[in-house]
């Protein structure tokens, strides 16, 4: 592993501070193999900023919404009493901070990174299919993981919640991302053209950029609805996906008695 | 740098670079934490912070001062193991041994989790303050442990002997 600077600032102005003072920083925010693909000399960072120490851990309500610090933990969030119930509405949000690679990964993935393991970094061949055949091989040895890695803001894509992302050309306040749903300017997955896309680039996050927290409306527009997004997070093949479904559809049941117990409480 | 491992205190002056692993086997001495695959994969490097179990291999050192580590060695001594390590012992949960050290602190760990109504995947009541730890919740939350020696049968009846039977 190349020597690196390493900070943990306990802010996010901190944080986005350090990593715009240098051109190769990387937040290091857990549930990802950064530190082993470091090791691998595949992603040689002169800089990593570790934001687990970020001081926004809060899940609170604001204006309807559930809003969802990104240094809180897939545990701590699949747990949740505070808003456990806005979060079980919507079942792709909790299924995945569930289901996410191992619980021993999942307890240290916060709840803005990937939380996977970008494995065709090891993989020359993988990598070079990740990059696109017409860029060949010198593309596949360039291919560095990429602060718009697009795992970490898959969630938006799938479910109806907002991203806040800070620190694009210094700025000092959060801008929301959304998923396709959202105005075409604000979009997180607006790719450019593909012939003038690096291939390493793959969402619309510039570089130093933070994701902040992200908020969760709090309640899907049906549960219906809510189950379809869920099928489509199962998108992911995984050994835990034969245990999914009935997972959900137990889950959604719950969902129902809970609505109906409170209904006979009020 | 300031490490809390087995509730002895180290100074140490160590390389940035240095994962909590090395720090653990080439620094400390405690080479009950195995290196298995070095990509969390395995979870043969599983050890407790603060009571939480994380993989040792993907954790740089640094970001772990101040925090209690609780390794193998901080769990039992082969004159006084501890009640879960006898189970293992008992229940034949182990082969060769070498993934042994994870499945313990990962077991301490999932106990811990499942207190605390923290749910898995399989878990359909998602209500509940305390997670019911049957069959199918055993095996998914301890699935980030692997075992080659193919010794499952046993580690979960192991598990099963001390967090589900013994405290029923």
């Amino acid at each position: 592993m190349l020597s690196f600077d390493y900070a943990r600032p306990d802010s996010a102005t901190a944080a986005i501070d350090r990593a715009a003072a240098s051109l190769d920083a990387r937040y290091l925010g857990g549930g990802t193999n950064l530190v082993d693909l470091m090791r691998e000399a595949s992603s040689a960072r002169a800089r990593v900023i570790d934001v687990t120490a970020l001081a926004d851990r809060d899940r609170r309500a604001a204006d309807g919404n559930i809003l969802i610090g990104a240094a809180v933990k897939n545990t701590a969030l699949a747990s949740d009493r505070l808003c456990g119930r806005a979060i079980r509405c919507w079942p792709a949000r909790s299924w995945r901070a569930r289901a996410r690679r191992s619980a021993t990964w999942r307890r240290w993935a916060a709840t803005c990174c990937s939380g996977r393991a970008a494995t065709y970094f090891y993989d020359d061949a993988a990598a070079l299919q990740q990059a696109g055949a017409r860029r060949g091989l010198r593309c596949a040895r360039r291919l560095q993981p990429h602060p718009r890695d697009p795992g970490r803001l898959a969630r938006l894509r799938r479910d109806a919640s907002v991203g806040h992302v800070r620190g694009a050309r210094g700025a000092r306040r959060d801008r929301p991302c959304r998923g396709p749903a959202g105005r075409a300017d604000d979009r997180v997955h607006r790719s450019p053209p593909p012939a003038r896309r690096p291939p390493e680039i793959e969402t619309v996050l510039e570089p130093g950029e933070l994701i902040t927290a992200s908020s969760l409306p709090e309640a899907p527009v049906s549960p219906r609805a809510a189950i379809a997004r869920c099928a489509t997070a199962r998108a992911t093949p995984s050994r835990w996906s034969r245990s999914a479904p009935r997972s959900i559809w137990a889950w959604t049941a719950n969902l129902g008695r809970a609505d109906r117990a409170g209904r006979r409480r009020a | 740098m300031h490490f809390s491992v087995n509730g002895t205190r180290h100074d140490l002056d160590i390389d940035v670079r240095t994962s909590l692993l090395d720090l653990l086997r080439e620094h400390l001495h405690l080479t009950g934490t195995k290196k298995g695959c070095d990509q969390g994969a395995c979870g043969a490097c599983t050890v407790l912070a603060d009571g939480e179990r994380i993989n040792a291999c993907l954790a740089l050192a640094i970001q772990y001062q101040g925090r209690e580590i609780t390794t193998i060695e901080g769990v039992g001594t082969p004159d006084w193991l501890d009640r879960l390590q006898a189970a293992f012992v008992e229940h034949d949960g182990f082969q060769c041994g070498y993934c042994t050290p994870g499945q313990i602190c990962s077991a301490i760990g999932m106990a811990a989790e499942a207190r605390r109504g923290v749910p898995s995947v399989v878990t359909a009541d998602l209500s509940a303050d305390i997670v019911d730890l049957d069959h199918d919740e055993l095996r998914e939350r301890m699935s980030g442990n692997l075992c080659r020696c193919g010794a499952h049968n046993g580690i979960i009846d192991a598990i099963r002997q001390i967090f589900v039977e013994e405290v029923a």
